[in-house]
């Protein structure tokens, strides 16, 4: 049980004790068990955006007192609210799939800043401490241990003692992980490492064909945060990932008008969008990722300016004409593509 | 709901045990399932007779006493609410303003909000009965605030006065003033007073009258900053909470602004921002004459303002800031890049 648990509960429970946040805390873990990708989205949903559809309330309701016949089963919004945020914080401690979704999710949501309210701070605080407690913990500073070249050839040996199919094959699986153990996670590490700065060394988008410092930086912002994160191999992200961009950005020539997203979308190249789209779907999520929402629907209409007047339908709180900067604007899509790889990997 | 099995028990008026076993206490058994099955019926018979004919069939009549503890949390967990804590010695006026806050509120819109329905609708009006020429009463007074009402809440639905339906429930804790030194000596006291960690506001009186006397004036003082420290040290209240002190009956302090008396409570007013603004989410001072002895108007405005905060503002609701990695502990120096000048 996290040890501010108790605390949270007070917010609305005023005499609540141990033993009954330790009840909700169960609970939790019980429902975070049984969590897929439209479990979480719902969670998140519920959590982050004011106000919170009652169908959702009512259908986390029924869930909720599915497992625990005490949970209060109407009037409760703000019970339901807090109950999704301890499921998050259950994810947060277990490290799972579905905590890095529940992270990025949080962090992909609130843009502008001020569109997600909560009346549980520190709880979006624990996702905070989460990503980065992760991104590090993905990324040591050693190799670690490797297991020693003799123990991996007496895995090999023992495939070719194997006396039948099954145990050739259970045989040959050791090996593949001693391997997998052995340089799977730090290939990967090496590999997001030299393929992140070698793009930023060469100055050079593959996206668009051209040197960076050829394109100007709001014709380049959104393109620059996808070409990050198709070179980004470990989720969460590390925590530098923001400098990367915003240096890959100040090599392009400089915008002189303030960009709008309206206008970082309608200047991002048209090829580019279009495969974009087509590669992106946010049927379930598009409240959630707001920046590819808005690619998405500027190229299904094949119009900018029906984009604007759609994106508050599918991002309530998110106008077109909202000014921010290249390299803003490429963190928040980082951020959003991100958030999208997380929920696939539920899958 | 949790509920005493004795019948003896004060537990399920105002959230205290005779026992004095909270919060393990034995005798506490949960009828929530049978209610909301009952509700649940009620509920769907209700449905079935709506479809047929438009009058309710059922009416919830509610005690119009104050809130015990159980019955403040069934709101809270169904809707947003601002919580309201008033502190303050015996008489300091905590009680004075109340009564004048309802009074507005049936007289016209305050703060540009309505009033739109109270479930302590009975105590509320008795607030303000003493102060009335129908109570026989020589002079306008209120009566004092038992102890046993402590942990128990006033509550009150405004609207706001813009045509939109959005409601905002606000619910009054007032701690009656023989336990306010009480918890200022004993720590256990002050963990007991349920409303404060949940306090939106905590609003917290100096008896202008007090203030005049110079011999008596610095134990009220003391104990307000003391409360405040003691509050802070159990980590009931912080950045998630609004401090309000609140100069009460002023119009017993002298007009001139080089009198003594004013001298100190300006000084006083001073070392109060000095010590806690910094601590807290905001910081208001006001001084204000709910009831005023002298020949002279209350101070209806900055009584507005005051409620008009207590409506608006809250500390615990924050804006998501997600914060980069500001002090960066990576180990790999492809993580740490740039941050120290992202920080810059």
């Amino acid at each position: 049980m996290h040890k501010h648990l108790l605390d949270w509960i007070r917010k609305i429970h005023l005499t609540a004790d141990s033993e009954f946040a330790a009840r909700r805390w169960k609970l939790a873990a019980a429902y975070e068990k049984k969590t897929s990708r439209r479990e979480l989205l719902t969670l998140l949903r519920v959590f982050l955006f004011d106000p919170a559809p009652p169908e959702l309330i009512q259908s986390l309701s029924d869930q909720f007192q599915e497992i625990d016949k005490e949970f209060p089963g109407i009037d409760n919004t703000e019970e339901i609210k807090l109950m999704a945020g301890i499921v998050m914080v259950v994810a947060f401690s277990q490290r799972n799939w579905n905590a890095d979704a529940f992270a990025l999710g949080i962090k992909a949501a609130s843009f502008p800043l001020e569109r997600c309210k909560t009346g549980h701070p520190h709880i979006i605080l624990e996702s905070t401490k989460y990503l980065e407690a992760e991104a590090e913990y993905l990324r040591p500073s050693d190799f670690g241990e490797f297991e020693s070249t003799l123990a991996v050839a007496t895995k090999l040996v023992a495939i070719t003692a194997a006396e039948d199919d099954e145990k050739r094959m259970a045989a040959a699986q050791e090996v593949a992980g001693a391997l997998h153990n052995n340089y799977g996670g730090k290939i990967q590490r090496l590999a997001e490492e030299t393929g992140l700065l070698w793009w930023l060394l060469g100055g050079y988008s593959t996206a668009l064909g051209l040197k960076m410092e050829e394109i100007e930086q709001a014709r380049y912002a959104l393109v620059a945060a996808v070409e990050v994160a198709g070179r980004t191999q470990l989720i969460p992200p590390p925590p530098s990932i923001y400098s990367i961009l915003e240096r890959a950005i100040a090599n392009c020539k400089p915008t002189k008008s303030q960009s709008t997203l309206k206008s970082l979308v309608n200047l991002a190249d048209a090829a580019w969008r279009k495969q974009f789209a087509a590669e992106h779907s946010t049927c379930d999520c598009a409240a959630f990722v707001p920046i590819v929402t808005a690619i998405v629907k500027a190229e299904e209409n094949g119009d900018v300016d029906v984009m604007t007047k759609a994106l508050p339908k599918f991002c309530p709180g998110v106008s077109a004409d909202q000014k921010l900067s290249s390299s803003d604007a490429a963190a928040q899509l980082y951020d959003e593509l991100m958030f999208l790889k997380a929920l696939a990997n539920l899958h | 709901m949790p509920r005493c099995k004795k019948q003896d028990c004060p537990y399920d008026r105002n959230g205290k045990c005779i026992e004095n076993l909270l919060p393990n206490c034995p005798n506490l058994v949960s009828d929530a399932p049978v209610l909301e099955n009952l509700v649940a019926a009620e509920v769907q018979k209700g449905s079935e007779l709506d479809s047929r004919s438009s009058v309710p069939q059922y009416e919830v009549l509610h005690s119009g006493k104050k809130l015990n503890v159980a019955e403040a949390t069934v709101i809270l967990q169904s809707r947003p609410a601002q919580v309201v804590v008033l502190g303050g010695m015996v008489e300091s006026g905590k009680t004075t303003l109340l009564a004048r806050v309802f009074e507005m509120f049936q007289n016209n819109c305050v703060a540009m909000h309505r009033f739109a329905g109270s479930r302590t609708l009975a105590d509320f009006e008795k607030l303000g009965w003493h102060a009335t020429m129908e109570s026989g009463a020589v002079l306008p007074t209120t009566v004092r605030t038992d102890r046993s009402e402590n942990n128990t809440f006033l509550h009150m639905r405004l609207r706001e006065n813009n045509g939109l339906r959005t409601t905002t429930d606000v619910l009054i804790s007032d701690i009656p003033g023989e336990i306010f030194p009480e918890a200022v000596a004993d720590e256990s006291v002050c963990l007991g007073i349920h409303a404060l960690r949940r306090a939106d506001h905590l609003v917290l009186f100096l008896d202008g009258a007090v203030l005049r006397d110079t011999h008596d004036r610095h134990d009220p003082c003391g104990k307000v900053i003391d409360f405040v420290l003691r509050a802070l040290q159990t980590g009931q209240i912080g950045l998630h909470t609004a401090l309000h002190l609140v100069i009460s009956k002023c119009d017993m302090l002298p007009k001139e602004a080089d009198n003594g008396i004013v001298l100190f409570v300006k000084t006083t007013e001073k070392s109060f921002r000095d010590q806690f603004s910094e601590r807290f989410g905001s910081l208001h001072i006001w001084r204000i004459a709910a009831r005023p002895v002298h020949p002279e108007p209350p101070t209806l405005e900055l009584i507005e303002k005051l409620v008009g905060t207590w409506i608006t503002t809250t500390h615990q609701k924050q804006h998501i800031e997600l914060i980069a990695n500001q002090q960066s502990n990576s180990a790999r120096d492809f993580c740490r890049f740039r941050l120290k000048e992202q920080l810059l």
